[in-house]
This record gives structure tokens, C-alpha cells and sequence, in this order.
């Protein structure tokens, strides 16, 4: 083992350099893998995103599609004829929808005899 | 879990991705520091602050030298990391052969190429003497050509490329490379021996 300052000045940078690279890149390759591990837990990873979590959570409703019904004159006979049919068709709309117009009356008699 | 991914089950992805970081890392940081030893561009730093700087070309050269081989170590992980990997399940062939696998077979296959090119001008360093060091220094200059296509490698096939904490690092420090190269070729950093000297004195 030398004693001699000037050796030990040169020698110091080159072994401790090989060190401290070699620890870094250690440490930043720790550091990456548990960032990427979190991304991934959180549901934010590039390619597979939120995973089984997206399938696992319950559809969110995005948008509403209000059918309104629509209302179609027809001569006052056709009704008379199958009012069963319009009962039907009042039923067959969700609870939430107020119908657009009450529903015609079955027509009395028609005076327009033919 | 909550039915979140489990990062446990891609233990070996995530390690590949990981080491293929710090490895194209390493190999910028070692591209930087070989092109400014190249081109001499410490030269024009006051001498007094060089050792700060850690810019002494001795100590310059041993960044450069310790800079590479981790960087080889790096991409080695990377590689075997990603044997491990169940849902790519690549071969020993897929990842030794270029454009061999399945997945991004151009990209992934031109980063295949820039590590055999880097292993092989890298680990020529060691041979110089034996090489010829003028010839050596000649063939090492296409070490470059490893790190361009590592570069595009990371960007085409890269999980991670279109994150903006990759993306532009890795765009910043390609341009600063491209800068360096440039100057290099048009030896725009060599002093003159004369001014080389100047600057020794001072």
C-alpha cells in the first residue's frame, strides 16, 4: 500500500467513479420500477391503463337519450278501432317520461258515415 | 385490490422497461461525454474550474469508459428481464434476433441491432491496442449509429415513449447530442493547438 499523496489523488476518482455510476444508475433503476409499479396500480399505465379495475367498477351513465314520443294524428277512427293498443303503447314508456300529450280519447261514434 | 392491475404479475415488464431507461440513460450521458472529449470542448472551460466541473479529460475519459459498460450491464438486463415477461413471452431468439418478434418487429428490431453495435464498439475499447489504436478510433466513431437507433428503439417500441416525463428528455437531450455531433464533424469545439496551449496555461 503506497503512502504517496499523488497516488492516492489519482487512484481515489477512478475506483470511487466506477462506484457512484454503478450506485446511480442502481438507484434510478429502483426509483423507475417502483414509479412504474405505482402508474400501474393507479390505473394509469400507457398500455394496459386501468386494467381488470375498469371492468371490475360499475358502468357510469355518460349520457342520457331522452325518446320522446311522438304524437301522430290519425283520423279519429283508427284509434276507436284498437284503443288495447294505445293502453299498450303508454305503459311501454319509462317511468320517468310525462307523456308529450294526453292520449286521445276513444272517438264516440263517428257523424261521418260514409 | 380493488380489481386493480396487480404490478407483481408484470414484475419482469416492468424491470425490462425499467433497466431499458437507465440504459439509454447511461448511453446518452456516455455519447455527451465522449463527444465532448472528442471534440475538446472542455478545452474551452477556465482550467481552474475544470476540476469542479469534473471536466479534466483523465477524469472525462473514466466518466466516458465507466459510463459505457454500465450502460452494456443495463441493456443486458433489459433484454433478459424481458424473457421473463408472460404476456410478450418472447424466445432467445426474439430478442437476439433482429425484427424476429412479433411485437413492433421494426422498432424492436432496431434496437436489437444498436445494442449488438454498441456492445461490440464499446467492448472494442478494450482491444484497441490490438485493433490499432488510430484504427479503433476510426470504427469507435459509429458508436453513435448504437445510440440513434437505441433512441428510435425507445421511441417506436417504448411502453413508456409517449409519456411526456420520457418523451422529452429523450427528445432534449437527442437534440443536444445532435448538436454536439455536429460541432464535433466541423470540429467547431477543437481549439487550436496553439489556443489549446493558451488555455493550458492560464
Amino acid at each position: 500500500m503506497t503512502t504517496d499523496p499523488r497516488a492516492a489523488k489519482t487512484a481515489k476518482p477512478i475506483n470511487g467513479g466506477w462506484f457512484k455510476v454503478a450506485w446511480l444508475s442502481g438507484l434510478l433503476f429502483a426509483a423507475l420500477l417502483l414509479g412504474l409499479a405505482w402508474q400501474m396500480y393507479s390505473g394509469n399505465d400507457p398500455l394496459l391503463g386501468a386494467g381488470t379495475q375498469q371492468a371490475a367498477e360499475p358502468a357510469t351513465i355518460k349520457r342520457k337519450i331522452v325518446i320522446e314520443r311522438k304524437v301522430i294524428e290519425q283520423p279519429s277512427g283508427y284509434l276507436a278501432e284498437a284503443p288495447a293498443a294505445a293502453e299498450q303503447q303508454n305503459q311501454v314508456q319509462p317511468p320517468y317520461q310525462q307523456p308529450a300529450a294526453p292520449a286521445p280519447a276513444p272517438a264516440a261514434p263517428t257523424t261521418r258515415s260514409s | 385490490m380493488n380489481g386493480a392491475v396487480d404490478p407483481l404479475e408484470h414484475g419482469w415488464w416492468l424491470a425490462s422497461r425499467a433497466s431499458g431507461i437507465v440504459a439509454l440513460a447511461l448511453m446518452t450521458a456516455s455519447v455527451i461525454v465522449g463527444l465532448t472529449i472528442g471534440g475538446r470542448f472542455a478545452m474551452h472551460l477556465p482550467k481552474r474550474i475544470r476540476p469542479t466541473l469534473r471536466a479534466e479529460p483523465r477524469l472525462l475519459t473514466r466518466a466516458h469508459e465507466q459510463l459505457a459498460v454500465v450502460s452494456l450491464i443495463a441493456i443486458g438486463v433489459h433484454g433478459l428481464t424481458l424473457l421473463g415477461d408472460a404476456w410478450l413471452r418472447p424466445s432467445l431468439s426474439d430478442i437476439a434476433i433482429p425484427f424476429l418478434i412479433d411485437y413492433k418487429p421494426i422498432f424492436t428490431g432496431l434496437g436489437i441491432v444498436g445494442a449488438y453495435i454498441a456492445v461490440l464498439l464499446g467492448l472494442s475499447y478494450f482491444f484497441r491496442r490490438r485493433i490499432g489504436v488510430a484504427r479503433w478510433k476510426r470504427v469507435h466513431r459509429f458508436t453513435i449509429v448504437g445510440w440513434a437507433l437505441a433512441v428510435l428503439h425507445t421511441l417506436g417500441a417504448g411502453t413508456d415513449a409517449t409519456d411526456g416525463w420520457l418523451f422529452w428528455p429523450v427528445v432534449g437531450s437527442s437534440v443536444l447530442v445532435a448538436l454536439l455531433f455536429a460541432a464535433r464533424m466541423t470540429d467547431l469545439g477543437m481549439p487550436s493547438r496553439r489556443s489549446a496551449g493558451a488555455s493550458q496555461a492560464a
